[in-house]
């Protein structure tokens, strides 16, 4: 499926300077000195691309922190992509975390006559307008919360938020009782067929009801389904946005008003909606917007901000824990009582680290998702 | 129109066999001898040996011949040859013509005598259409001013203007800082030979404040640059010191008694100066000036302590700023380039950790002259660090933030460095964190060496970030050390970023005064990067130092030799000849629109467009590429020798008989016609149905000439020149691109085929191509029917084929 | 063609039964494999969803009764599982009781089979695929 010598054009790996600025700041390398993200580049670039590469491809998080370094913008995360794909098709075996059971969720997901009832979560005071060509994509959260009760994680909760603002802000959007999970595990894991098989289902989904534009509060949905959607599928033509894009814009308006939340919060940039889709400034617009919020920057935030250590549910381990620790300690720091977040896979791997209430150096701050927590301080309305 | 009787010579040549092997020479004489005009037609074995020219001579004499052609070899071998024969015989030598049937015929015709005779018996015809419209020229002749213009007082500008002074030549030296020396003065010692370097710079600054053949003029900027080769005028505007610079004796008691105290620049900042103040000890001229900008003001009743106690009475706080107009033949540009600012690489720190440094601050740490007398301490604690490292290639070689070409002595710089501090502070450890150590010039390797023995420690691999421990202001580096594959962290109590160099910001300010262009790097533009280094494509201006780019002390002094040298040319010379194919304009149809001057790549016409006085041709830098004659909507310039008639008329003889079987090919001088003599060089075979006409640049082909073409049943017609970015005019074939593009769209409403104009770009080189493009454009020609070509002729028949009075303007390139 | 069935089996009561009924000369359709585990606690939500994957019509978990585990374990883990799984089958559009769990006495083999077949006869009356039902059929 994937041509080499185009995926090397594509990557540009080639380009590789050798500097090693990317396992400098490579999170994974710090705690796993056998990763070297440099050298898995120069290793299978070495005899023209099928040069000794080993284990150690499945230990990238996709954070692109090395990306953010490197001269020329080698596409590190993408090239890996490649090589996993390239292993699973003579093979290798994957180490699949929880069971494997979301991959076989997804996969079952991806048959084209699945019919789901995934809407039951929905309260009934959300408005919904069955003939708008906006829909609200969900994602993965409905299932999350069965699969991970035992963190605590209603990952729905920043659904439901989203939705609250989306209503009071009389923007009208429709749900889809079908949508798939965006793909975007299987992707990263090189599992290029079923995330394709996602893809075409949520295509067809879309294309069934007429939809033209998406809004969703799940940033590795919105990435995928703005980024990776159109390099994968033939006709694609649907715009995109992330719930901070639509409602930055409006917050404090008439349109919008929130209301006081006495709270010192810190925020936490998802690698998907930071320094893949560059959306630093509209999550903390809205959260500066709310009287009475404190916000504090975390040590490393924005473009630098550390990796929740998530994991695509798979090669998942002590590194990841590491991460997880050195995540939350720098947002214990800061004196938050909150940690605020926009992607549910941050909450759900933070918060699996924080399972541990023994060792004293894992930070049990609370976790909010940033749409439930926004919603939170929005003014019950007068009924007109 | 000529009123006298035309009186045409042809001269046939044989070349041995080369011509006369595969075409029968004897009937294209013939043929030639019943043209219009022709009173002798002769030919030759050898033409072009001397009892060729010697027959030539004779028959000019013999038969008053006022015209000549000699139907031979290529033009590019032989015009000057013949051109310099006719004029031995008292004729006009641009009433000479070339037919070529040798590289265009003989040559790639080698098996097909009766077409190749056909076909040199219509060169030869269509080299007499243009003969008979051929009118005498005189090559201009442009006097030149002896006078140099040297922009910028860097090394490079001093040693420019000290040899062209030395050459016997008046130089103006012009720098915008108040004392000449730029960055070299700023260093503290130099590699290889770790001279120091203001003790080597010093005497040649001197030298340049007092040689009597040089004027110099600091804290001045040009302010405005008009004229040509040899004529420049210039305005220098001579910013208010504040000081009279001939009288100052620089006791500095001004300095001592003024009140402001601002961050010293030459110092990077890590002293303070006053803001009456002498840039550096070794200035010149070594006068104090007043910083107007921080002076508390220059009425006596705010401060004026300056004015008090100047014993030589030259502070003049009324001073204003004075403009000087001069005269000059050449300029040389010598504005070198300025230090990459890391701050934006927030991942090192700089500006954020007070430990963290740039070359050029380092420079100063370490100088005797320094803020510390040389002493190297670190910002935070004053205290000489134990553990130093230097970051590489910091803004360079990147897409990311900085530029993408290798700075060129950075590498050098910093093994410079690592010995200067081993020397000073042997028991300081250095590290050098690199990607690549570039030391190829001479005596680079051997520095290199005699780091690494100094036990100086090169670890490849650039850190990803610097932390700062906030107790001890020490650095943490993180760095993957390739070679070992491990990641290492170490603790330095200094980190020196060794930054790129970018081009000037001034850069901008003069490419808007002078016709000079940046490459896609931002550094100047050469007139060509291997055979032409030191000139602008701009006739009289020339480059020195790294204005064009970064480059160390010697490349820039040898580059400043190099331009004195090319400028010598000119000025020893005392006249520059231009070629008489020059662009004139006529004033009764030129309505001033300024389209020909934005054309134009060389800034050669000047036209006011509100004024409407016309445009006008500088001749002087006029390179006759065609452009402006092409573009103009209302048929108010040609090219001398290269007129719209002459062209046209070598289309009518080439189309007089079987015009379906011919293919109208244009080709540019300096890239197409190339390819075609290449081609035939090679003795490459292609079929004889082009007709080759000689154009100096794809720009000068009109649209009407197309469309003429076409009118009188041409088939097809290719328009050939140089690929874009080559072309020998600059920019000109732009244009040409643009022309095709609305040639095709008015023949697709026309109801033409638009695949029957052909564009090919062709290089000299490509030979082989240009056989094979012969090939595919005869198979292009099979496929146009007659019934094609006939309603193409009666649509165009009807149609207006000149643009004249058209509103439609293309839009300019910048 | 009967439906096929995967049976996740504790290697104790679970097994017993099943063993107790092949001796006992008890039938059941040889579409329904069994996989023998040692405890059903052994069974995640994973193992169950990729039987599902594979493209069972219906997963058994056969284990023993409440306070008779051979390891002395709670059914407390395997329950969770089950319900858990019963839970994102719905979601996904499988109806939910295609997942059995079957806690018998040891040595049952009657049992066993009788609640094999009575099983298979409820799944073969559904559809392949199940007409999406709640307040949101109105999207449909």
């Amino acid at each position: 499926m994937f041509d080499l010598q185009e995926v090397i054009n594509d990557t540009k790996v080639r380009l590789c300077l050798d500097c090693g600025k990317c396992t400098a700041v490579c999170p994974v390398t710090r705690y796993d000195a056998e990763f070297n993200p440099r050298l898995v580049v120069q290793g299978a670039l070495s005899q023209n691309g099928y040069g000794p590469v080993g284990e150690t491809i499945w230990s990238c998080i996709s954070c692109n922190m090395c990306m953010e370094r490197c001269n020329y913008n080698v596409k590190f995360t993408d090239f890996i992509r490649y090589l996993r794909y390239k292993a699973l098709v003579e093979g290798a075996e994957v180490q699949y975390n929880h069971g494997g059971t979301p991959q076989a969720i997804m996969h079952i997901m991806g048959r084209k006559d699945t019919k789901q009832n995934r809407l039951s979560w929905l309260p009934g005071d959300i408005k919904i307008d069955k003939h708008s060509d906006t829909a609200f994509f969900v994602g993965c959260a409905p299932y999350f919360d069965v699969l991970f009760s035992d963190l605590g994680v209603k990952t729905i909760e920043g659904t439901k938020g989203a939705l609250a603002l989306l209503n009071r802000a009389q923007i009208p959007f429709t749900l889809l009782p079908n949508e798939r999970c965006c793909g975007r595990d299987l992707l990263v894991m090189g599992d290029i067929e079923g995330f394709l098989a996602l893809a075409r289902a949520n295509l067809n989904e879309f294309k069934k009801r007429g939809i033209k534009n998406i809004i969703t509060s799940c940033p590795e949905g919105y990435y995928t389904l703005k980024v990776d959607y159109p390099k994968f599928l033939e006709n694609w033509d649907i715009n995109v946005r992330h719930i901070t894009e639509v409602i930055a814009p409006i917050v404090g308006t008439d349109q919008l008003v929130l209301g006081r939340l006495n709270q010192r919060v810190t925020y936490h940039d998802s690698c998907t909606l930071g320094r893949y889709s560059k959306v630093f400034d509209q999550p903390r617009h809205i959260l500066n917007s709310i009287d009475g919020l404190e916000m504090v920057e975390m040590k490393d935030n924005r473009e630098k901000a550390l990796c929740c250590g998530a994991s695509p549910w798979a090669f998942c381990g002590s590194v990841n824990k590491q991460i997880q620790k050195e995540r939350l300690a720098q947002a214990a720091a800061t004196g938050a009582d909150i940690l605020v977040t926009a992607c549910p896979k941050c909450q759900i791997h933070l918060r699996c680290a924080q399972k541990d209430k023994e060792s004293d150096d894992i930070h049990q701050i609370e976790i909010r998702d940033l749409s439930a927590f926004v919603a939170q301080s929005l003014l019950p309305q007068e009924v007109s | 129109m000529n009123s006298e009787e035309l009186r045409i010579g042809v001269f046939v040549c044989d070349c041995g066999l080369n011509i006369a092997g595969s075409v029968d020479t004897e009937k294209v004489r013939e043929s030639a001898e019943k043209l219009d005009g022709v009173v002798v037609s002769v030919r030759n074995k050898y033409t072009c040996a001397d009892p060729g020219q010697e027959e030539i001579k004779r028959c000019i004499r013999e038969y008053s011949l006022n015209r000549v052609v000699v139907a031979s070899c290529t033009p590019r071998m032989h015009e000057s040859t013949f051109r310099n024969c006719v004029a031995q015989a008292g004729l006009n030598p641009y009433l000479f013509e070339m037919a070529s049937i040798r590289e265009h015929c003989s040559w790639v015709h080698l098996h097909d005598r009766e077409a190749a005779t056909d076909k040199a018996k219509d060169i030869v015809k269509i080299a007499v259409s243009r003969a008979r419209l051929l009118q005498p020229q005189e090559e201009t002749k442009i006097p030149i001013t002896d006078k140099a213009l040297v922009i910028g007082g860097g090394v490079a500008g001093i040693q420019a203007a000290l040899d062209l002074a030395d050459a016997g030549h008046q130089v103006y030296l012009v720098e915008k800082a108040a004392s000449v020396g730029g960055i070299m003065a700023q260093l503290d010692k130099t590699f290889p030979t770790m001279d120091c370097s203001i003790c080597v710079l010093g005497p040649k600054m001197m030298d340049v404040g007092r040689h009597h053949q040089i004027t110099l003029m600091t804290y001045s900027q040009i302010e405005a640059i008009s004229g040509y080769v040899g004529n420049f005028t210039v305005r220098v505007r001579k910013k208010a010191r504040y000081v009279d610079e001939t009288v100052c004796n620089s006791c500095g008691r001004c300095a001592e008694v003024c009140p402001v105290v601002v961050p010293d620049e030459f110092q990077q900042g890590f002293s303070s100066r006053k803001a009456a103040y002498i840039p550096f000890p070794q200035a010149v001229p070594s006068s104090y000036l007043i910083d107007m900008e921080h002076c508390l003001g220059n009425s006596p009743i705010t401060c004026g302590k300056c004015v008090d106690v100047c014993e030589k009475d030259c502070i003049d706080l009324n001073m204003q700023d004075e403009l000087v107009d001069i005269d000059v033949g050449v300029i040389i540009v010598a504005t070198g380039m300025d230090v990459y600012d890391p701050t934006a690489l927030d991942e090192y720190g700089y500006t954020r950790f007070e430990n963290v440094i740039a070359t050029m601050e380092f420079e100063r740490l370490i100088c005797g002259g320094g803020p510390t007398e040389g002493k190297l301490v670190r910002p935070s604690d004053y205290q000489v660090p134990k553990r130093i490292g230097f970051i590489q290639c910091v803004g360079s070689r990147t897409e990311d933030k900085g530029y993408p070409y290798c700075s060129n002595v950075c590498c050098m710089n910093t093994i410079k460095d690592s010995l200067l501090i081993n020397e000073h502070y042997p028991d300081t450890e250095v590290f050098v964190f690199y990607m690549d150590i570039r030391a190829y010039g001479k005596g680079f390797e051997d520095l290199y060496r005699r780091s690494k023995e100094e036990g100086v420690h090169y670890i490849r691999g650039l850190p990803g970030e610097v932390i700062e421990d906030p107790d001890t202001k020490n650095l943490i580096i993180r760095v993957e050390n390739t070679t070992t594959c491990l990641v290492e962290e170490h603790e330095l109590d200094m980190v020196v970023l060794s930054v790129g160099l970018k081009p000037s910001d001034d850069l901008k300010h003069l490419t808007g005064i002078i016709n000079i262009s940046q490459t896609a790097d931002g550094f100047v533009m050469e007139a060509h990067p291997k055979l032409r280094p030191v000139d602008a494509p701009t006739p009289g201006i020339f480059f020195a130092g790294s204005v064009e780019a970064p480059k160390d002390i010697k490349d820039s002094v040898t580059q400043a030799g190099a331009a004195v040298a090319r400028a010598s040319i000119l000025l020893n010379s005392g006249t520059v000849h231009g070629d008489a194919v020059k662009a004139v304009i006529d004033p009764e149809k030129c309505p001033s629109c300024g389209l020909c001057a934005r054309v134009c790549p060389f800034g050669a016409i000047e036209v006011d467009v509100k004024a409407k006085t016309g445009a006008r041709v500088i001749a002087a830098a006029c390179a006759g590429c065609g452009a402006c004659a092409a573009e103009c909507r209302f048929e108010a310039i040609t090219i001398q020798h290269f007129l719209d008639d002459q062209i046209l008329a070598q289309i009518n003889a080439a189309l007089e008989e079987e015009p379906e079987k011919k293919i109208i090919t244009f080709l540019c001088n300096w890239c197409s016609y190339a390819a075609s003599d290449m081609a035939g060089i090679s003795r490459m075979q292609y079929p004889p149905n082009n007709r080759f006409i000689r154009v100096m640049c794809s720009g000068r082909v009109d649209e009407h000439f197309i469309l003429h073409a076409f009118k009188l049943g041409a088939p097809i017609v290719l328009l050939s020149g140089c690929h874009i970015g080559d072309c020998h005019y600059s920019s000109a074939n732009h244009w040409t691109m643009k022309r095709a593009d609305r040639l095709w769209n008015r023949m697709e409403k026309l109801g033409i085929r638009p695949e029957r104009l052909q564009l090919e770009w062709i290089s000299a080189a490509e030979g082989p191509r240009f056989a094979k493009i012969m090939h595919d454009i005869e198979d292009l020609r099979q496929k146009v029917t007659q019934e094609e070509i006939e309603r193409t002729k009666e649509v165009l028949a009807v149609e207006k084929l000149t643009h004249l009075g058209s509103i439609e303007e293309p839009s300019v390139a910048s | 063609m009967y439906p096929k069935v995967l049976i996740f089996s504790c290697n104790w009561d679970g097994w017993s039964c099943i063993e107790t009924a092949t001796n006992s000369g008890f039938r059941y359709p040889a579409s329904v494999k069994v996989v023998r585990v040692s405890c059903l606690s052994r069974i995640h939500t994973g193992l169950i969803l990729k039987a599902f994957e594979f493209g069972v019509d219906g997963v058994i978990l056969l284990g023993c009764e409440p306070g008779n585990c051979h390891f002395g374990s709670d059914s407390e883990y395997i329950i969770k599982e089950y319900k858990k799984a019963q839970n994102i089958l719905e979601m996904l559009g499988i109806w939910k009781d295609r997942l059995a769990l079957v806690q018998l006495t040891a040595f049952d083999g009657h049992q066993f089979v009788t609640e094999v077949m009575k099983f298979l006869d409820e799944i073969e009356q559904r559809p392949a695929s199940r007409r999406v039902r709640t307040a949101v059929s109105e999207f449909a």
